[in-house]
């Protein structure tokens, strides 16, 4: 009886395995997270452009000793970036050029070599200011290195606009799913459990999250605050239920964001959460990167409904396209429907 | 493996052609590949920050190489925990040979580092500068354990080599600069009972502050 069970738990465990991570999806997420990431890495990276030199050049405010004492002397923090914060030149060039990079990755075009340049780009602006970075950072990283695995470009792409052009009618239809899209989205929705996982349990170590009061410790930090929540400070019983609800969100989300009857729930609930870290903290790029990382749990199925939706509207906007008998209507009705998926 | 419930029939798995061919060996590959991601993953928030197990420092030293490459390392994700804290804010004086202060400034600063994203990459240098430099004034004593002393020493060495390269920068801002003094200012969160009598949250009681370093132009440059 025993070794027949540990026969069907290994049977189990292997069948389950393989259904998890390489069932073939439709990269419609992908497509949105890689678009939504791409914009936030080109901006993180636009805003490194207001200081440039003072960050990643060689006199700038991380010099080159203390950059690698930050990394204990790993050869394995690797960067490019050393090889050219010598000159301005070399490094407003590569820059700019870094700048292109991420906008074609978040476009799609050649986004098996884009994605791959990206993460590269990123890393290396990170390993190169450890002592400026803060969790955009980690995020815009781990959704990177994820979208480098090979299905980012197969939905929402400029990709796959161009392979739908230029395919022959008559030749087969362009794959609507991918294993390496499920592999990619699998990864993030893991990721994120680790995250809040230890979001959660390492606030458990705090005795403010015990007594209700680190809600306040959050808000009522002026450096952080980027909108007057000190109107709380008569409500403890509104500030202890708003940190205990957050920090059980933060520890269940690992487990609740799996079934099909919490999910919904536990997503929504990221939504206020975040939202009230990017507007009340200043963090606007954190709460939203990490929203950006949520969408890993809607079902591409969501994403091609509201794409229809939105079609839907955009043509009853357009009454000419539709009811046009022209050739030039009828070529725009033609290309729609196949056009950026 | 986890069970995963989409929110339709059958939404993932639209009916078509798929895009790559996976075999079963490439599948084993991949999943060798992916328990060691995955490994990397957990182990990484599981061994820094401190307080951490035996196992998940052994185990994170020999994952050091991978979690170091792919930007994985001590990130721990502890935002804000174990408590939301007090912020730290570096004050520095450029200052003349005669002595005088020639321009002073302060980070984060609202006023002049914008956008957000820019000042709270300032606020970050500040808060690692703070976790950095924030060591005992007096070490430990002679007869201390190698080991204790071995690991003051070197985060002594780090906390100077941080505030030599910030020291450094600001005085190639002003030529005329032979001094760089830098402070660092403990801002105070005032409890809601403090905040509902009537104290703001910027009140100069709020604020400690505590010089941590001079930056010499010529010279040695010791703080």
């Amino acid at each position: 009886m025993i070794a027949s069970y540990f026969k069907d738990l290994y049977r189990g465990g292997v069948e389950g395995w393989d259904r998890f991570w390489f069932s073939a999806i439709d990269p419609a997420t992908l497509g949105v997270i890689r678009i939504l990431s791409g914009a936030m890495l080109f901006y993180t990276h636009l805003v490194w452009a207001l200081d440039l030199w003072g960050f990643m050049g060689e006199t700038g405010r991380f010099t080159p000793e203390l950059m690698a004492r930050f990394h204990d002397q790993s050869p394995f923090a690797w960067s490019f970036l050393p090889w050219i914060d010598h000159s301005p030149t070399f490094l407003w060039t590569v820059h700019i050029v870094g700048l292109a990079v991420i906008l074609l990755h978040t476009c799609g075009l050649w986004s098996r070599w884009t994605s791959v340049a990206a993460f590269i780009i990123a890393v290396s602006y990170v390993h190169r200011v450890p002592g400026a970075l803060f969790g955009l950072d980690q995020i815009n990283v781990m959704l990177a290195m994820y979208l480098m695995l090979g299905g980012a470009g197969g939905a929402y792409s400029l990709d796959r606009w161009l392979a739908e052009r230029r395919r022959h009618p008559k030749s087969p239809p362009l794959p609507k799913t991918s294993v390496a899209a499920n592999v990619s989205i699998r990864l993030i929705q893991l990721h994120m459990c680790v995250i809040y996982m230890f979001a959660g349990t390492g606030k458990l170590l705090g005795d403010t999250w015990w007594d209700g009061t680190a809600m306040w410790g959050a808000v009522a930090n002026s450096e952080y605050q980027s909108l007057d929540m000190t109107w709380l400070a008569p409500f403890p019983l509104l500030i202890s239920l708003l940190t205990q609800i957050s920090l059980a969100w933060e520890i269940s989300y690992c487990v609740l964001v799996w079934p099909r009857l919490t999910r919904p729930l536990v997503i929504a609930l990221a939504i206020p959460l975040h939202l009230g870290i990017a507007i009340a903290m200043g963090m606007i790029t954190f709460g939203l990167v990490m929203l950006i990382a949520n969408m890993a749990f809607i079902s591409p199925w969501i994403v091609r409904e509201l794409e229809a939706q939105i079609v839907r509207r955009w043509d009853k906007g357009q009454p000419e396209t539709q009811t046009s008998p022209s050739p030039k209507g009828a070529r725009h009705q033609q290309a729609r429907p196949s056009g950026i998926r | 493996m986890m069970k995963d419930h989409s929110l339709s029939p059958d939404p993932n798995h639209a009916r078509g052609p798929v895009a790559g061919n996976w075999g079963s060996g490439f599948k084993r590959f991949i999943s060798l590949l992916l328990l060691i991601h995955l490994a990397a993953i957990f182990v990484g928030p599981c061994a820094a920050p401190a307080p951490s197990s035996h196992w998940a420092r052994e185990a994170e030293t020999v994952l050091t190489p991978y979690l170091r490459a792919a930007f994985l390392k001590d990130h721990g994700y502890r935002f804000f925990a174990p408590n939301p804290g007090p912020s730290h804010l570096v004050r520095y004086e450029l200052i003349n040979a005669d002595g005088e202060i020639i321009r002073d400034g302060r980070f984060p600063d609202l006023d002049s580092h914008w956008p957000r994203l820019l000042y709270h990459r300032h606020f970050m240098i500040s808060e690692s500068l703070f976790n950095i430099g924030n060591l005992p004034q007096e070490g430990p004593p002679e007869d201390a354990p190698s080991e204790v002393r071995s690991s003051y020493e070197q985060r002594l060495r780090f906390r100077n080599l941080y505030l030599d390269s910030l020291g450094k920068y600001f005085a190639q801002t002003e030529p005329q600069a032979s001094k760089v003094r830098l402070y660092m200012q403990e801002h105070l969160i005032p409890s809601p009972e403090e905040v509902a009598r009537g104290l703001t949250l910027d009140d100069p009681s709020l604020y400690l502050e505590v010089q941590i370093g001079e930056y010499q132009v010529e010279g040695s440059d010791k703080p």
